[in-house]
């Protein structure tokens, strides 16, 4: 049995959402000053980026590839994830059994984190055993096995990770908007991939992805606790002097996503529902273009974590219609997106919809007043305190801010920033990025019960594209 | 959903954060010394920190002090039976202020259709107060001073947590100390606030299989202990909740002498212990906690094997195992997450290799013990891949039962368990919301917050024959419920109350599947 909270936690959220991090990540640093990071050069062209926080016997550690989902060629979706997770399950004639048995023995963690536009292992370990840790997670980057046999085995739990994530309405309703908010964009790929894309997966397609990615030019590698700089620095050149110094995977901007068609509606039809999950939303903007901060600042007004935010008050507070509402804005390398959450029982899922869409729309019009963009802004700097509080956070950040080519400053100088968006450049930042007339919408419901009611509230039956919630 | 990885489930509290906050270590230079005898003992409040009188004129009581590698704990008690505990940590960028009321589930009276009462109030503590009589003020200051809010209630505690920019500490102190003696419900926000969380069940349990499974399997194995009644209560209970209950709950639970302040993180004690005093110390002990009824006597449950099953649309069968666990104070308790450790603790664990990697029958394997104050359960879960079924999954698990409760494991398991522990730990302290959650959960759950720093000496003396012992105690018969969500066969079920988007959310009163013992 859970402990029952007030609101969905935000982590909750952002996993939900996806693991890019947005305005709740972002808008991280305040009250208190988090310490500083050192950056210099990591191994063979790399980056090395350390926060050493001495009293922590505890070493938060990330190799961070600045390839990821967008770039799995079509056909092949999922195959970043494969391949990045097949390098740990074999290496340097070590199968997996070994090197888990060697990992946990160490109290070590070692996981794959792909996104679209990076490939991670981050893990955790004693400081000391960081040693056995490093020479560990060198073998997988230098020397994977990739062994056919472990393959097949590592394609088939993919699968089954995909079929079993279909139990939670939250996750499916995620992994279906994605794909409907992006279409055919290099964004829309699932990460982790289908059934049919990772079957096409072939060891050489593997051995291929590791042999791109893994290039010192291309790599960042980031830990932050009980270590010095000096320290870590010895240690990975000792351990990655073989890495390959290769031509860098082309960074090419990315196209602009399809504008979506005014809006339609995806219901993912699943049995026996009595809440309908929403998520709506539209492409947005770069996570490097000069209107992000005031956007996020408008965005955090209308559907951030604050109980004043918009969708909050107007959706739970005042009408007791969900349990949460949200929207946040996807900060990525290429285009970002606006996407908002609610949950409401099936019989308020129209007043619901309407009612989220009609505020989205009125932001898009009125925009935020001077007064609540001074609340929003203290809102923002106050939360960054909590958010930056543990060195596992700061890092997660300060990678992520590399990978979205943002200036080495972007997590320390977050405040002020913040601090100095002027109400006319949010308006400004509305006025350009929102668009309310075309959206992305993906319901999970059961469409035998929810269609009877869209449709008697004037919602054309054709405007409604069913798809079932256990295929793809 | 980045399946690839390897991860303890993510899907509850109790399962991560139960998990987290029990990781000992076996590092000596954790715990320092430690003053004040068990429970603390009374001494007075001159020492550091001490701050000034709390209203009355009264000085803070200074409990106890223990060292938490180089920062400093120290519990204080106001004259009218507040306790703080303040660890203030200048490499912290935040402050987490919390409140734990020792109230949970476990105190509504069920027979009078007052579950899921704890729950609702705790959403009624952030509506308005005597002197901040708008709607939703409590936020709108929170939040404009920078804070963020939340709260959670579970089987023996409700806890409010603020996530504070350092400047704002003294806005949450008057507000938190405003709301604990102040509230002023209204019938509107009763009302709305039953909506909301109607909505939540639906989402966290009527839609949600593992939401369902849990309740029920906590409903089936406890006969007569409060925790076989969900904590967000029953449907109808919820819609039943009125101005005048919440009030009278209220009046009989929120007082200073049924709560515990913890504050970590960047913040200066002396300041925020006189802060403190003069916030609560007007504030009256109630004279009538004690008399809320007669103590709830522990239940061991389950006592005999039960089994129950449910259709869900789920791509393959899901399987939950309820095993009897100890509860969180229990001296069993270090030897027996060291056994849940090597169970399921990591992708070497012994139920994750069989299950997942070696036979390839299922998905994902998970499993915690409750972190309750009495005896809880072991919930053990299995997701099984298309084409198996929960049975192959439970004959496996009780091969390795039978293993681990007929001999003792290797010195290599329990060197393992003990090291994946203790970078939890680590990993659990790293926040300051982390550290006032565990301290906080210690405090009020297993009766000091000193266990948890304890919890690391215990667990690095844990030996292969008491692993072996709560291993036979606990897992060696076959008292277990067994609950099993398979994938629906034919049609929908019926659904009656289909247009109303009810659930019944009956938890354990009436039977969801089919059921023998």
């Amino acid at each position: 049995m859970t402990p029952r909270t007030r609101r969905p936690s935000t982590l909750t959220l952002l996993i939900t959402m996806s693991t890019i991090p947005t305005v709740a990540q972002a808008q991280t640093a305040g009250g208190g000053s988090a310490p500083a990071a050192e950056r210099g050069p990591g191994p063979a062209g790399s980056l090395l980026i350390v926060e050493p926080v001495p009293a922590l016997p505890l070493v938060s550690f990330v190799i961070a590839a600045r390839t990821g989902a967008a770039a799995d060629p079509r056909g092949k979706e999922g195959l970043a994830a494969f391949a990045a997770e097949l390098a740990r399950r074999g290496a340097a004639g070590r199968p997996r059994e070994q090197i888990e048995d060697a990992l946990d023995g160490l109290g070590a963690t070692l996981e794959v984190d792909v996104d679209p536009d990076s490939t991670r292992l981050w893990g955790q370990v004693l400081v000391r055993n960081l040693d056995p840790f490093l020479d560990l997670v060198a073998s997988m980057v230098l020397r994977p096995d990739f062994k056919v046999e472990e393959l097949e085995r590592t394609r088939k739990e993919i699968v089954a990770q995909i079929e079993e994530a279909r139990n939670d309405d939250r996750s499916l309703c995620a992994r279906f908007f994605e794909r409907r908010l992006y279409g055919a964009h290099p964004y829309g790929h699932p990460p982790e991939g289908t059934a049919a894309s990772l079957g096409s997966i072939r060891r050489e397609d593997v051995l291929a992805q590791h042999r791109k990615v893994f290039v010192g030019g291309n790599l960042v590698f980031a830990a932050a606790g009980g270590i010095t700089t000096a320290d870590l620095r010895q240690r990975l050149e000792t351990r990655f002097a073989r890495l390959a110094t290769g031509p860098v995977p082309s960074a090419a901007p990315l196209p602009e996503p399809a504008k979506h068609d005014g809006w339609r509606i995806q219901l993912v039809d699943k049995p026996d529902r009595q809440q309908t999950q929403i998520m709506f939303g539209h492409p947005a903007l770069p996570a490097s273009h000069p209107d992000r901060l005031p956007l996020q600042l408008a965005i955090a007004s209308f559907g951030g974590r604050a109980m004043n935010a918009t969708l909050m008050d107007e959706v739970r507070t005042r009408r007791g219609l969900a349990y949460g509402a949200y929207m946040n804005l996807a900060t990525r390398r290429g285009p970002g997106a606006l996407r908002g959450w609610v949950f409401t029982a099936r019989k308020s899922t129209v007043t619901t919809l309407k009612l989220v869409l009609r505020l989205f729309k009125k932001l898009g019009k009125e925009g935020i007043t001077p007064d609540r963009l001074r609340f929003v802004q203290g809102y923002v700097i106050g939360g960054y305190a909590a958010d930056m509080d543990d060195p596992q956070s700061r890092l997660a950040a300060r990678v992520t801010a590399e990978i979205n080519g943002l200036p080495p400053d972007e997590v320390d100088s977050f405040p002020e920033r913040v601090r100095a968006v002027t109400p006319a450049a949010v308006a400004t930042a509305i006025q350009r990025h929102l668009d309310p007339q075309h959206l992305a919408i993906t319901l999970v419901a059961t469409a035998s019960d929810l269609i009877p009611l869209l449709v008697k509230s004037k919602i054309q039956e054709g405007a409604i594209d069913v798809v079932p919630w256990d295929k793809d | 959903m980045q399946g690839t990885c390897w991860q303890r489930s993510g899907w509850g509290r109790s399962s991560r954060l139960a998990a987290l906050s029990l990781m000992g270590i076996s590092c000596a230079s954790l715990t320092g010394a430690t003053r004040g005898g068990p429970g603390g003992g009374d001494r007075s409040g001159s020492g550091p920190g001490a701050g000034g009188g709390d209203g009355r004129g009264a000085a803070p009581t200074l409990l106890s002090e223990t060292a938490l590698g180089p920062l400093t704990i120290r519990k204080w008690r106001l004259h009218n039976g507040l306790e703080v505990i303040l660890l203030p940590d200048p490499a912290a960028t935040s402050v987490a202020y919390m409140t734990w009321f020792r109230v949970g589930s476990r105190d509504e009276r069920a027979e009078a259709q007052e579950t899921g009462l704890a729950h609702l109030f705790e959403h009624l503590m952030f509506t308005q107060t005597v002197s901040a009589r708008s709607p939703g003020e409590f936020d709108r200051k929170m939040e404009e001073a920078g804070a963020s809010t939340n709260a959670m209630t579970y089987y023996d505690f409700t806890a409010y947590v603020d996530e504070l920019p350092p400047q704002a500490l003294p806005v949450a102190v008057t507000l938190e100390a405003d709301r604990m003696s102040n509230l002023a419900l209204t019938d509107q926000q009763v009302l709305t606030e039953r909506e909301v969380v109607a909505e939540e069940r639906l989402g966290a349990v009527e839609d949600s299989v593992d939401g369902m499974l849990d309740e029920l399997m906590y409903g089936r194995a406890f006969r007569r202990h409060p925790y076989r009644y969900p904590v967000i209560g029953r449907m109808a209970d919820i819609k039943a909740v009125t101005r005048a209950k919440a009030t009278a709950f209220y009046r009989k639970f929120y007082a200073p002498n049924n709560a515990v302040v913890v504050v970590t993180g960047r913040f200066d004690a002396a300041a925020a212990l006189a802060q403190i005093a003069r916030a609560y110390g007007p504030i009256p002990a109630s004279a009538t906690l004690g008399q809320a009824g007669p103590e709830i006597a522990p239940e061991r449950a389950p006592t005999d094997e039960i089994r129950e099953e449910i259709e869900r649309p789920v791509p393959a069968d899901r399987l939950l195992i309820g095993f009897p666990a100890p509860a969180l104070g229990s001296p069993d308790r270090a030897a027996f997450e060291v056994l849940d450790e090597i169970l399921t603790g990591g992708p070497s664990a012994r139920l994750h290799r069989r299950l997942v990697v070696e036979t390839a029958l299922a998905s994902s394997v998970d499993a915690s013990p409750a972190a309750t104050r009495d005896p809880g359960l072991y919930s053990v879960w299995v997701q099984l891949r298309k084409g198996h079924h929960a049975a192959e999954a439970e004959k496996i698990i009780d091969a390795e039962l039978a293993t681990l409760t007929a001999r003792e494991v290797s010195p290599a398991d329990l060197s393992k368990a003990k090291n994946r522990m203790e970078t939890a730990f680590w990993r659990g302290l790293s926040s300051s919301e982390g550290k006032a959650n565990q301290l906080g959960e210690f405090e009020v759950v297993a009766g000091d917050y000193r266990k948890l720093l304890g919890r690391a000496e215990e667990i690095a003396a844990v030996s292969a024959a008491e692993v072996l012992r709560v291993a036979r105690d606990y897992l060696g018969g076959r008292t277990r419920v067994v609950m099993v969500a398979r994938p629906k066969t034919k049609g929908r079920a019926e659904d009656k109350d289909k247009d109303q988007g009810d659930g019944d959310g009956d938890g354990a009163e009436k039977p969801a599947g089919k059921a023998r013992s």
